[in-house]
């Protein structure tokens, strides 16, 4: 049996669709994934220069990839429902024969000899690998306004920021240039830019996902995981990629369960604990606003809202900026000795500070770590999951350094990373998803934490909410 | 909590170059102190949390190890 090739009206969608609906057409052979793949090629072709998403195309390895998918399946060697589905990677990723700089001149000419274990997880899954995708020199900074290859522009407003660290994720499956890309995670690089350009965006449990591979930004805090259309595609990525891997220490040995069957989208009696110090009170009052009507939702569907304090919160930023001005300092002691001039000003600014920070402040943001993960264990003994604003604001004009929030000025890097970094900071689960909209038109998301290794939980959370909402199948005027 | 004295140039330069072995520039030096103060002031705040019986996050394994999932 062969493919049946699609008409051309249909040819131009598939680009746009979630991996979950292409699995289905690839399955049925109605779609050829060299079809989808060169579908979404050509979309890259037409869009990118807009969004500067893109850095690295493999259109070769893309099309041979596709080719050799569809002979499998057409012999009935059907791997699964990413077999023949278009992923990109971000920049930070490695990639086997293809282009890796981190954004970073430091690393221009970059071309590593092995992949990144979450890219041979997903290749081994039957994904096509398109190419690399844009991201904040060294994953330093949640804007992604500082890369070798410049800023990327958010699909919803080409003005405004993608946010960062994973931007070029962000906005190629925004675009519909790809279905789903790969982020990492260190402040809320996959949630900042999944909340500012509308999409779902995991973070699992620390542990949960091989950071090898990975170029770090700060070895205790970087995650890895996807950016997606939805809950369910995040679900069937996270399947294929969790897992213990002999080549990241902190990987872990928990058994990875089938997330996309966890998915029954029923939330009866689910307690949802609401922390409204820090996360509500200094959000944008539109954002709150959504959040809530997203929260009144989850309350239709049968959950319940638990008001809860988190003591110390506000010290997270502080403990999540010692981390960062640490580690990385460390880890590029070496380059910056050598070629500080290779960094752009804003990424060598940082790297040099964090020689500045005394070993025993380290130490004291180590134990507000435990503090912090000893209040959410007992915190989780009487709530199933925490919801918060994403992003306490929308995305932010390219180029401004601070933004107004209900009338008061706050740095715009302090203000996208406050609501994500904590769980950073304790490790546990997050996922955001998009719930409303700004009066700029500009997304506005909700955030579910849960329990250590309980993504399959608070991917069920936003699977009921998208399977009652449709905020999540909108698409920026691109389509 | 200990008492500190506001960051200057001439620190921030020292420590970079005698302690971290990463010679700043004098306008370097200068413009890190005024973005460094505020970061200190963060940081006192960890400075004067009750961590009086609690240890840090990263806690030594000896190699090989099982861990406990």
């Amino acid at each position: 049996m062969c493919f049946v090739p699609p008409g051309r009206s249909a040819m131009t969608e598939l680009a746009s669709m979630a991996v979950s609906e292409l699995a289905s057409l690839i399955e049925s052979r109605r779609v050829s994934p060299v079809e989808i793949a060169q579908a979404c090629l050509d979309r890259i072709a037409a869009l990118n220069d807009r969004f500067n998403a893109f850095v690295t195309l493999d259109e070769a390895g893309a099309l041979a990839a596709a080719k050799a998918a569809e002979a499998e399946i057409v012999r009935g060697d059907y791997r699964g429902p990413l077999h023949g589905v278009p992923v990109a990677h971000k920049d930070l990723y490695a990639t086997a024969g293809l282009r890796t700089t981190g954004g970073s001149r430091v690393l221009a000419d970059n071309i590593p000899e092995h992949d990144a274990t979450v890219v041979a997880r997903l290749k081994q899954a039957g994904m096509v690998t398109l190419g690399k995708t844009n991201t904040h020199e060294f994953a330093y900074g949640p804007t992604n306004e500082v890369s070798l290859f410049g800023a990327v522009h958010n699909p919803w407003n080409t003005e405004r920021i993608s946010g960062g660290s994973s931007g070029g994720s962000a906005a190629a499956v925004a675009a519909g240039l790809v279905p789903i890309a790969s982020g990492s995670d260190t402040g809320g690089s996959i949630r900042i830019p999944s909340s500012c350009c509308g999409l779902t965006g995991l973070k699992p449990t620390y542990g949960r996902v091989s950071r090898a591979g990975i170029l770090p930004l700060c070895w205790s805090m970087d995650h890895a995981g996807p950016l997606a259309n939805s809950a369910l595609d995040a679900a069937l990525f996270l399947r294929a990629v969790a897992g213990s891997d002999p080549r990241d220490d902190a990987s872990s040995r928990a058994p990875v369960p089938d997330y996309a069957a966890l998915l029954d989208g029923r939330i009866e009696g689910l307690r949802i604990g609401v922390p409204r110090k820090l996360f509500f009170d200094r959000a944008d009052n539109a954002v709150a606003g959504s959040v809530d009507d997203a929260l009144a939702v989850c309350v239709e569907l049968g959950a319940v809202l638990v008001p809860v304090d988190i003591p110390h919160i506000e010290q997270a930023a502080a403990a999540a900026m010692v981390m960062y001005l640490a580690e990385a300092t460390a880890y590029h002691d070496d380059t910056l000795d050598e070629r500080a001039d290779h960094y752009s000003e804003q990424v060598r600014t940082f790297l040099e500070l964090g020689d500045q920070i005394l070993a025993k402040d380290y130490l004291h943001a180590q134990r507000y770590r435990t503090l912090l993960g000893r209040t959410l264990v007992r915190i989780f003994e009487h709530v199933d999951v925490l919801a918060v604003p994403a992003t306490p604001v929308t995305a932010t004009p390219i180029g401004c350094e601070s933004v107004a929030i209900n009338g008061v000025d706050d740095g715009v890097f302090g203000a996208l990373l406050r609501n994500t970094e904590p769980f950073n900071l304790s490790g546990l689960p997050a996922v955001v998803a998009p719930c409303g909209f700004d009066g700029q038109g500009m997304p506005i998301s909700l955030q579910i934490v849960g329990p250590a290794f309980e993504e399959g939980r608070i991917l069920n959370v936003i699977h009921a909410y998208q399977s009652a909402t449709q905020w999540h199948a909108r698409r920026p005027e691109t389509f | 909590m200990n008492k500190r004295e506001p960051v200057t140039a001439t620190t921030v330069a020292a420590v970079a170059a005698q302690n971290a072995g990463h010679p700043l520039a004098a306008d370097r030096a200068a413009r890190y102190a005024q973005s460094l103060e505020p970061i200190l002031q963060m940081v006192a705040g960890l400075r004067g949390l009750p961590l009086k019986d609690v240890e840090p996050a990263v806690v030594f394994r000896p190699a090989g190890a099982q861990r406990d999932d």
